[in-house]
């Protein structure tokens, strides 16, 4: 059984597990990095473990650290979340060692699928279809230089570059003339060093007009090996995903079957414990190939669990703990899509901003749910991932569950940062989406010369108006003053300081 | 009002060295600051505690409103004298808000010899005084002290500026309407007595306080008789019988609490009238301070660029821009109140003192307060200024600022040295108040300017005695002493210690330092304006 | 009642015209609400509510699903950026400087590469000119608003 939970992880992802804890009746750890003291997530937790250390390496990544924490404070689990160190199996390892439970599958499954390449020949051994391509093997740079460009030429244009320690899009380039391949190569190496600590890149070939489709699955350690269908994730920026929906809209049940099989598969190959998401490319064809598997819980799991009334967080939980699952039969209802609000400037190639969140009111109503590790007055930094929240919508068919997500936005008041907020509104008029045929390419497609806001000439006089008399009346003085200044005219600063000088 | 640019680039290795230079100064204040806030520290500080005793700031936070701002002054009184143990020399002087007025209070450190007074301890009770004479701010006095300090007593009893000063400060502010409110919450001894004697209102702690003229050891040497010091003088003693004090307070925190209904119950006041403004941030990052404070101060550094970090909104209005550019003068809102800036920008000339002493008169006229921001070598020397009649322009700018009628403040941001320390309105002319900055230097002339000048004299005097000039290492022998003393006393620290300011501040905390001493000055009404004769 | 605010396509001069009960502007006519949002009845006859808020100079406003940026210009400021300098859009470490002090770059010439939140972000020239100044080199560490390098026409 497990009775308290240490959380190593931050932000919205944190806030879903320790939510899920509580749920459960268990206690909670949360551990911060001494920039994050105050954020939300670290007032959720029943106990909090402020790490020592400046940098994401010395806190977040900082295994030892973390592993003590769990130790001093009691806590018998550990959940990694998503990012940081969920897919680090010598973490896993030494949280097993450390007599923790790992929620999670073994380190030896999160290695073998968190290499790239050792992933492809694993599951190309067990008969599931990968896309077509070459794994160079080399440490030197090169070699591995020279070895890629002739293995550019066989696998022919375009193609993918990716880094075999890869994820998130990092080190990862689209190639489409051979003109640009070193050039390309040389950038993907550096960046998956910086980020990775290891430079391997393999080369696929690029399936463009493909979807990207993923099956989620869980297994529990008495003998069941379950798929909750798919999520569609084809709507790509700089190869993040800013859109989700389940069931995928083209899905037929025969496809369903035939997919989920193949992931039961891959998860079986590597003998999957808890809740893992394996990736496809469906090209136009019909035919469908392993990208990767993700050996954690997915950021876009919401979706699935709206539409098949799983909470995937709550079933890692019990897998963990040696129980059987709960899932019964797979019943998809509804519709159900994300987007993810990101810190970025959509018309300035998605460029992260900074600022504060002066004002932040998320959408209500029914069938909407917000993920998300922010509030009101909290300030953006560059510290981390700009990912403010994930606003999720479910409605009995697409077309509600899209027309849901459209007013969502909407209402979705966020001032003092540029978010992509209105991209993700105008996106969902996008033909694409309205139809249902995304691909991975959509969104370059859809915007060739780079997304701008479409132009609404009498609300931006209005907002100009707004602003005008805004400053006008001193609004943002007023709004700034305090309820109990002093009606003599000018508070006394003794009275609106609040610090020992000097 | 028209908001400063700034050129800042924070890219420039210089801005990096400078904030990396002045990070460090500020660290050493911040050191110094919690040695001085432990007291006596250790052994003392339990024994004062095992008698229910809070320590003298932690007193003064019990009585403020909570949540608002406390301003200390002179924390590093006393620093490096009296073998460097007499923290903060003894005695927490400030202003903090009661009920939301502004309040001055002086609470002896019993943790320090006894809260006895040292000479600068003396100094530091009647300069608080002064202050709170000049703004017309109540007085708290959190007694707890052993009297004067007994081996130094040629310099705390007699004079004008010593012991008997406290207590007729006291008669005279009462007689001027300045409310006087003493809590006993330990000794009063000898003298000391005579704090809450002079008091309009006085509260003393059961068991911890007593106020006699002689305590027991003293009355059974001269009369024989043997009592407890209770029984001399505790609170039972004085609330029933001698009515020495007014209200009986069964423990410290009684008694502090009884502090703010004391203060609830004074009579109304009166604020002088000041033009202001909402309050608002500087528009420019104040952390550029440290980028942009010289780390020797021989380099220039544009001081509006400072100002537009001190000022509300950046925003200000210059007078005169294009005249005597040395001195900057202008218009500008702290915290919302309007004040008027007069800023050194280079060395003093006679166009810059006429400037400035125009300016100088002009708030006077206007009613508002008068912000000096020193950084000053002195007044330019030399055949043609002589000439030009230098000296009675800088005396014009002197008798403005000796003779304005409105609150004036003093930072000192750079050097504050010669008669431009005189012009600049230094200790001398009376400024309400005056902070330096860590990296600041104050000294009649530079050090190496005074190691020429005694040298030159030296040299002169050898020749007319007929002997071989000095030179090489014999020279620098003469000169190093003398370096090394202005290096020295040159210091903020040295200065502090010395009661010359009222404390060395953060340069990032210069706005909301100046917005309390702004408010607090408010609380006294204006006199007229009576200029001396200006030497034309 | 003017006020000048900036945008991309240059400074827009607003003069708000009182009425009765508020301010009109083009039409539109707006109504304090006593809160963080104003009234504001649109030339067309609908009603909306804006969300405002002002962060430093700018005016944040949300209306009707679109939020807007107005960045107040204040008589007589000037912005603190180094003019014909190129600065970091946020910290980072500078990976790779393409350009040399004294070479000549058309709009568009990628000059720097960036690294920042783990992705690499190209810093571009925005007009035609020469380099006069290159501030970092590969490895350097960079602040928000740091000067990279300097172009002139």
């Amino acid at each position: 059984m497990i009775t308290k939970v240490l959380v190593a992880n931050r932000g919205e992802i944190a806030c879903r597990i320790l939510r899920a804890c509580r749920e459960a009746g268990i206690l909670t750890v949360a551990v911060c990095a001494p920039n994050d003291q105050g954020t939300l997530f670290t007032e959720m937790a029943d106990e909090l473990i402020v790490l020592n250390g400046d940098t994401i390496a010395t806190t977040y990544l900082d295994q030892e650290q973390i592993i003590q924490a769990a130790l001093s404070t009691g806590s018998d689990a550990i959940h990694p979340g998503f990012g940081f160190l969920s897919e680090r199996a010598p973490f896993a390892r030494s949280v097993k060692q450390s007599g923790i439970i790992w929620i999670g599958p073994s380190p030896e499954a999160i290695e073998q699928m968190g290499d790239k390449m050792t992933a492809r020949q694993t599951m190309r051994n067990a008969g599931v279809p990968v896309i077509p391509g070459e794994e160079v093997e080399s440490e030197d740079q090169h070699d591995a230089m020279a070895a890629l460009l002739s293995a550019s030429e066989r696998v022919g244009y375009p193609l993918l570059l990716k880094a075999s320690s890869g994820g998130g899009g990092k080190g990862m380039r689209a190639v489409y003339d051979p003109a640009d391949f070193l050039q390309s190569a040389e950038g993907a190496r550096r960046e998956a060093l910086a980020a990775f600590g290891d430079g391997r890149i393999y080369i696929e070939r690029l399936l463009n007009g493909s979807k990207h489709i993923e099956i989620q699955v869980l297994a529990d350690r008495h003998g069941r090996t379950i798929h909750l269908g798919e999520r569609e994730c084809s709507v790509q920026r700089r190869h993040q995903k800013v859109f989700e929906e389940a069931p995928g809209p083209t899905m037929t049940p025969e496809l369903r079957e035939a997919m989920g099989q193949a992931a039961i598969q891959a998860a079986q190959a590597v003998s999957y414990e808890g809740a893992g998401t394996v990736e496809f490319l469906l090209a136009p064809t019909g035919e469908f190939f392993f990208l990767e598997m993700n050996t954690r819980i997915q950021v876009e799991h919401p979706v699935t669990e709206l539409v098949t009334g799983t909470d995937i967080v709550r079933e890692q939980l019990r897998i963990a703990s040696g129980q059987p699952m709960s899932c019964g039969e797979l019943n998809i209802r509804g519709h159900a899509i994300e987007v993810r609000l990101y810190a970025e400037d959509a018309s300035n190639n998605f460029l992260p901003s900074i600022g504060p969140l002066a004002v932040f009111r998320p959408p209500e109503g029914p069938g909407i749910r917000l993920d998300t590790g922010v509030r009101e007055g909290d300030d953006v930094t560059p510290n981390y991932d700009p990912m403010l929240a994930k606003l999720i919508v479910w409605a009995p068919s697409r077309e509600e569950a899209l027309q849901r997500m459209r007013r969502a936005l909407d209402d979705f008041v966020i001032l003092g940062t540029t978010t992509n907020v209105r991209f993700l509104r105008e996106l969902c008029d996008a033909q694409p989406i309205v139809d249902g045929t995304t691909t991975t390419t959509t969104i370059d497609d859809h915007w060739p010369n780079g997304w701008n806001p479409i132009a609404a000439p009498l609300l931006e006089d209005a907002s100009l108006l707004a602003a005008a008399a805004g400053e006008t009346m001193g609004l943002h003085r007023t709004l700034a003053a305090r309820p109990d200044g002093e009606s003599l005219g000018l508070p006394s600063p003794f009275s609106t300081l609040s610090r020992r000088y000097p | 009002m028209d908001r400063l640019p700034s050129r800042v680039n924070r890219a420039d290795p210089e801005f990096s060295e400078r904030k990396e230079h002045n990070e460090a100064l500020i660290a050493q204040l911040r050191e110094r600051l919690a040695t001085a806030s432990k007291g006596g520290g250790g052994k003392y500080v339990e024994r004062h505690r095992s008698r229910g005793k809070h320590l003298p700031r932690e007193r003064i936070e019990r009585i403020i409103d909570p949540g608002t701002a406390f301003l200390e002054l002179s924390p590093l009184a006393a620093h490096e004298l009296y073998d460097g143990r007499a923290h903060s020399a003894g005695i927490v002087t400030g202003i903090g808000m009661v009920h939301g007025r502004e309040c001055l209070f002086v609470a002896n450190d019993a943790t320090v010899k006894g809260g006895s007074y040292y000479p600068m301890t003396v100094k530091k009770h009647i300069r608080a005084q002064t202050v709170a004479h000049e703004n017309n701010l109540p007085c708290i006095y959190l007694v707890d002290s052993g009297g004067a300090f007994l081996p130094m007593q040629d310099e705390v009893f007699p004079d004008i500026g010593h012991f008997g000063r406290i207590f007729r400060n006291q008669a005279r502010m009462s007689g001027d309407g300045i409310p006087q409110v003493a809590a006993v919450l330990g000794s009063c001894t000898a003298g000391g007595a005579y704090v809450p004697a002079m008091s309009d209102e006085s509260i003393i702690v059961k068991g911890n306080g007593t106020i006699f003229l002689a305590g027991p050891p003293l009355v059974k040497a001269a009369t024989g008789e043997e009592v407890t010091a209770e029984d001399l003088g505790g609170a039972e003693v004085h609330t029933v019988q001698s009515g020495v004090a007014d209200h009986f307070a069964e423990d410290e925190d009684e008694a502090l609490r009884m502090v703010r209904n004391v203060v609830e119950n004074l009579g109304p006041r009166t604020l002088a009238p000041a033009a202001s403004n909402e309050p608002e941030e500087p528009a420019h990052d104040v952390e550029d301070l440290l980028g942009l404070i010289p780390s020797d101060n021989r380099t220039p550094v544009d001081i509006r660029e400072l100002i537009a970090r001190i000022v509300d909104g950046s925003r200000f209005h210059e007078f005169k821009a294009r005249y005597g550019t040395t001195l900057v003068c202008g218009f500008a809102h702290i915290h919302g109140h309007k004040v008027g800036i007069v800023a050194n920008n280079g060395i003093l000339f006679s166009e810059s003192s006429l400037k400035g002493a125009h300016f100088v008169e002009l708030c006077g006229q206007r009613g508002i307060p008068l912000i000096f921001l020193q950084n000053i070598t002195g007044f330019m020397v030399g055949q043609a200024y002589e000439a030009g009649g230098i000296a009675k322009d800088g005396a014009k700018l002197v008798t403005a600022v000796s003779c304005v009628n409105v609150p004036k403040f003093t930072v000192i941001i750079g050097g504050s040295h010669g008669a431009g320390n005189y012009g600049m309105c230094g200790r001398a002319y009376d400024p309400r108040f005056l902070f330096m900055w860590p990296n600041s230097r104050i000294s009649v002339m530079g050090g190496p300017q005074a190691a020429d000048v005694l040298a030159t004299v030296k040299q002169d005097q050898r020749q007319r005695e007929g002997l071989p000039l000095l030179e090489g290492d014999e020279l620098q022998a003469f000169r190093q002493p003398i370096l090394d003393k202005y290096e020295t006393e040159g210091s903020p620290y040295y200065s502090t210690a010395r009661l010359w300011d009222d404390g060395i501040i953060d340069p990032r905390d210069t706005r909301d330092v100046l917005g309390l001493c702004l408010a607090s000055a408010r609380n006294a009404p204006l006199p007229d304006n009576r200029y001396g004769i200006f030497r034309m | 009642m003017q006020h000048q605010f900036s945008s991309p396509d240059g400074p827009v001069e607003v003069s708000l015209t009182r009425t009765d009960s508020g301010y009109a502007l083009a039409g539109h006519l707006l109504e304090p609400t006593g809160d963080a949002r104003l009234k504001i009845r649109l030339s067309d006859g609908r009603i909306a509510y804006a969300h405002v808020a002002k962060v430093g100079d700018v005016w944040w406003v949300h209306l009707h699903g679109q939020t807007y940026r107005w960045e107040r210009i204040e008589p007589g400021s000037t912005s603190s950026q180094h003019e014909g300098g190129l600065v970091a859009p946020m910290p980072g470490k500078v990976l790779e400087v393409l350009v040399k002090t004294g070479e000549e770059v058309q709009s568009g010439t990628p000059l720097m590469v960036l690294e920042a939140m783990k992705m690499e972000h190209r810093i571009v020239a925005a007009k035609d000119g020469v380099v006069t100044a290159v501030h970092f080199e590969a490895g350097d560490q960079v602040t928000q608003g740091a000067v990279l390098l300097e172009l002139d026409e």
